[in-house]
């Protein structure tokens, strides 16, 4: 549906407070183990998560995710974009506790078919603020 | 040190809780707790599977178990494992007299074929279908075929045609398809192949032990989709099909209960005896209205039966036996009692008492009676044990409400409270009543009055009357007893016994529309009077005084070498209840007697309102009542018609105690037709 570029290289880690699992299971290159998403890249690949994650995926909770795939199928203007800015501060809001949105933009691209989303935000107890780019795109 | 991990729980959001805690042991991974990390979706994954299998699990357990599953196909397939078979829908039976009416007395013979078609008339509006399941022929007598007594069955002759192939059928399985059958009249043949036509006939197998290898059975069980299948033997229990064999099949589809009640049958086209002849004129009588139609067995049934029935192992042995098993194979019956002859006043030993109570109508047909006992309970019953059906006696409550309460805390009209009154007496008697061996219990249902509206009703009194009715018969002198089976209340002017009204000649000749009437003071005095000790020394006869709560009794002594040889009554009295007995004078000492009261019993007499209305009275000497045993004994009378539409007569009682319980065939019942049967009234506080 997208791919997403990350802006803001954080700083290198120097105390783990976050650990998730890589969900591609990609297999470490040295240790030949799972990957292991740190800190900022865990938070990041979370909020990734919660914003493509549709209505009724999540067992038994059908309420949980952006729904934003459903937006996308909606005319392609200001008032749809409105919508996605709303649906992914929303969806971070309720179940991203690490994460407060500075800024949220979905840009509408009518002739790419598109939307270009810059979502700024921080996470908590960190001064840096993280930029993302992606682009959301109906693919079928 | 890592915790186990906790596996009792079968719920979702339980089990994704248990891994979190089990998780939180370990530093490897930290965001489980986060619902958009990579490891939740890994959590929601594994938790989703658990609970599912768990789920699964779950439901096969209760499958495994008759008294957990839910399933019919499981329930029938445990039923199976007993030897149980749940029975079909049956399809209600009604007998009719058919008679031909021909023109010449030429000898002939006339034939019903099977499935020859009747049409009922309306039953709520629907009219049935009824055939014959077999050919009856008669012979004329005179000008006439005459038909009596003969079966028909409502429902729709099917007929399917099989040739098995071994091949594709090795299991010898062929399902009849449909969910409405009457199994019981199903009938199988079969013919070796398409050109040997020697057809043989198979029966139901009922019981393994006398199936050998080559008897002629055919098994039936329900299908998964509650369809019926038949299956043949195996050449050990029952004979195997051969390849090719033609395999006919016969049975009734049916409405079952729906078509109960059905009568008043037209015949759908003509039939020709042997000589032709075509000008024959049909008429059908019916004899006994259609019943005995059923629905299929519910789960529930099948869950209470099959246990029950494979205790009685096929046989009919103890009172539950007669009544799991007479239940089994008649399951229109809604309630049955079974009681054994040692029991009867006096005893008929070597006989088993049935009666019941059958779901639609009050009593089973006399037809019907015989048909259970020849084709149900015969086959099984231990030799030489007789069985009568009894008629249920029905003995009907009237219940009498005077409700106190304050119409200031209800929104509820006087009348909307009177019905919540009357629906709650009915669900008393739908919980309570309406069976054998049941118990009416007044304060409960003074409680259930009272519990309608707790906090408008301040409160209620509740009298209940006992009734039976009787049919007499018409236009011959004939005595009655009428058993109530309970204590009757004595009527006082207020309460008296009431009689709803006949027609009978009174002395004159006259028809006059009477009733009976209580007169409840009659033979309440004294009976005899009991010499305790005859004391001594008498030279005279002594003077006997009768104390007491009623009036007027007199008695005198004669003694015999100076002891008290006898007391006579000269008066009876009236009203007593209790009466003490004192032997005074005569010059001798130490006579004493006891007084013994007359059973409480009371009269009745017939009477009549006339144009003035001065009751008249036609026959004084009309019967007695015995209030303690609850029975009215009437004396001979000519009733010529009786007023009430149905033809009964209805005698009631207030009765004597607040607990009502009956034994054998009694039935307390409520009847809501009758608007007298529950009546309630209002007082504003």
């Amino acid at each position: 549906m997208a791919s997403i570029i990350v802006q803001n290289n954080p700083l290198i880690p120097t105390n783990v407070t976050y650990r998730d699992l890589d969900l591609r299971f990609n297999v470490h290159p040295v240790k030949k183990d799972v990957t292991k998403h740190l800190n900022e890249y865990a938070v990041i690949n979370s909020v990734k998560n919660l914003v493509f994650t549709n209505f009724y995926e999540k067992p038994f909770n059908p309420n949980f995710g952006s729904n934003v795939r459903a937006l996308l199928f909606e005319p392609l203007d200001e008032i749809t974009s409105t919508h996605l800015e709303r649906a992914i501060t929303e969806v971070i809001a309720n179940y991203e506790p690490r994460v407060s949105v500075t800024e949220i933009i979905a840009d509408p691209i009518p002739d790419e078919n598109r939307y270009n989303v810059k979502l700024t935000f921080y996470i908590l107890n960190s001064q840096d603020t993280i930029t993302i780019n992606f682009f959301l795109e109906r693919i079928r | 040190m890592v915790d186990r991990l906790r596996v009792t729980e079968l719920d979702f959001d339980t089990i994704k809780e248990n891994l979190k805690d089990f998780l939180s042991q370990q530093s490897e991974f930290t965001d489980y707790n986060f619902e958009g990390s990579g490891l939740s979706v890994l959590l929601d994954i594994l938790a989703y599977n658990t609970h599912y299998q768990a789920y699964y699990l779950n439901m096969v357990a209760n499958e495994a178990f008759m008294d957990t599953a839910l399933l019919r196909n499981s329930v029938v397939s445990h039923a199976k494992s007993l030897g149980y078979v749940p029975y079909s829908r049956k399809a209600a039976r009604a007998f009719i007299n058919f008679t031909g009416n021909t023109t010449t007395n030429t000898a002939g013979t006339l034939t019903i074929p099977k499935g020859y078609t009747f049409f009922s008339e309306d039953v709520d509006g629907v009219s049935y279908n009824f055939v014959t399941l077999e050919d009856t022929t008669v012979t004329k007598s005179n000008t006439d075929y005459t038909f009596i007594n003969l079966p028909i069955y409502e429902g729709t002759l099917v007929n399917y045609l099989y040739v098995h192939s071994e091949a594709q059928n090795p299991k010898q399985v062929f399902l009849l398809p449909d969910t409405s059958i009457d199994t019981s009249t199903i009938r199988v043949s079969v013919q070796p192949s398409a050109s040997n036509t020697q057809v043989s006939v198979y029966l139901l197998a009922t019981d393994s032990s006398n199936t050998t290898s080559q008897s002629e059975v055919f098994f039936l069980q329900e299908s998964l989709s509650e369809e019926y299948q038949i299956y043949f033997g195996d050449n050990k229990i029952g004979k195997k099909l051969e390849d090719g064999s033609v395999i006919t099949i016969e049975y009734l589809t049916t409405n079952g209960e729906l078509a109960n009640r059905a009568n008043n049958f037209v015949i759908t086209e003509s039939l020709v005896d042997s000589l032709n002849d075509a000008e024959i004129e049909f008429a059908v009588d019916p004899v006994s209205p259609a019943s005995g139609g059923a629905e299929k067995e519910s789960i529930d049934e099948i869950k209470f039966s099959a246990p029950v029935q494979f205790t009685t192992q096929n046989r009919l042995v103890t009172y539950s036996d007669y009544a799991a098993y007479i239940k089994k194979n008649y399951p229109t019956i809604n309630s049955i009692s079974v009681w054994g002859g040692e029991n009867e006043n006096p005893p008929v030993f070597g006989t088993v008492f049935v009666s019941m109570q059958p779901k639609t109508g009050y009593y089973v047909s006399d037809v019907e009676k015989q048909k259970i006992i020849d084709d149900i309970i015969k086959p099984k019953a231990i030799v030489a044990v007789n069985t009568i059906i009894r008629d249920p006696e029905y003995l009907y409550l009237l219940i009498n409400s005077n409700v106190l309460y304050n119409p200031k805390k209800t929104i509820l009209t006087g009348d909307e409270l009177k019905n919540n009154v009357l629906s709650a007496i009915l669900e008393y008697k739908d919980n309570n009543l309406d069976k054998f061996e049941s118990t009416f219990v007044l304060s409960k249902a003074q409680d259930a009055v009272d519990a309608v509206d707790t906090n408008t009703i301040i409160g209620s009194e509740v009298v209940v009357r006992v009734q039976k009715r009787f049919k007499p018969s018409l236009g011959s002198s004939t005595p009655y007893t009428i058993n109530f089976n309970v204590p009757l209340h004595r009527g006082t002017v207020t309460n008296k016994m009431t009689s709803t009204q006949f027609v009978v000649f009174d002395s004159t000749g006259t028809q006059r529309e009477i009733f009976f009437e209580e007169l409840p003071q009659s033979y309440t005095g004294i009976a005899s009077i009991r010499i305790l000790n005859p004391g001594q020394n008498y030279t005279s006869a002594p003077t006997v005084t009768i104390t007491g709560d009623g009036t007027g009794a007199t008695a005198t002594a004669t003694i015999v070498n100076g002891t008290l040889q006898n007391v006579t009554i000269t008066n009876r009295g009236i009203n007593y209840t209790r009466a003490t007995v004192s032997i005074t004078g005569g010059n001798g000492f130490g006579a004493t007697a006891e007084a013994i009261i007359d059973a409480r019993t009371g009269s009745l007499q017939t009477v009549y309102y006339d144009d003035f209305s001065q009751k008249q009275i036609v026959n004084s000497n009309a019967g007695t009542i015995d209030y303690d045993n609850g029975v009215v004994a009437i004396t001979d009378i000519r009733i010529l018609s009786v007023s009430a539409p149905d033809g009964f007569i209805r005698l009631s009682f207030e009765s004597e105690k607040g607990i009502i319980s009956t034994a054998k065939n009694t039935i307390i019942t409520i009847d809501e037709e009758d608007p007298l049967a529950i009546v309630t009234t209002l007082e504003i506080v």
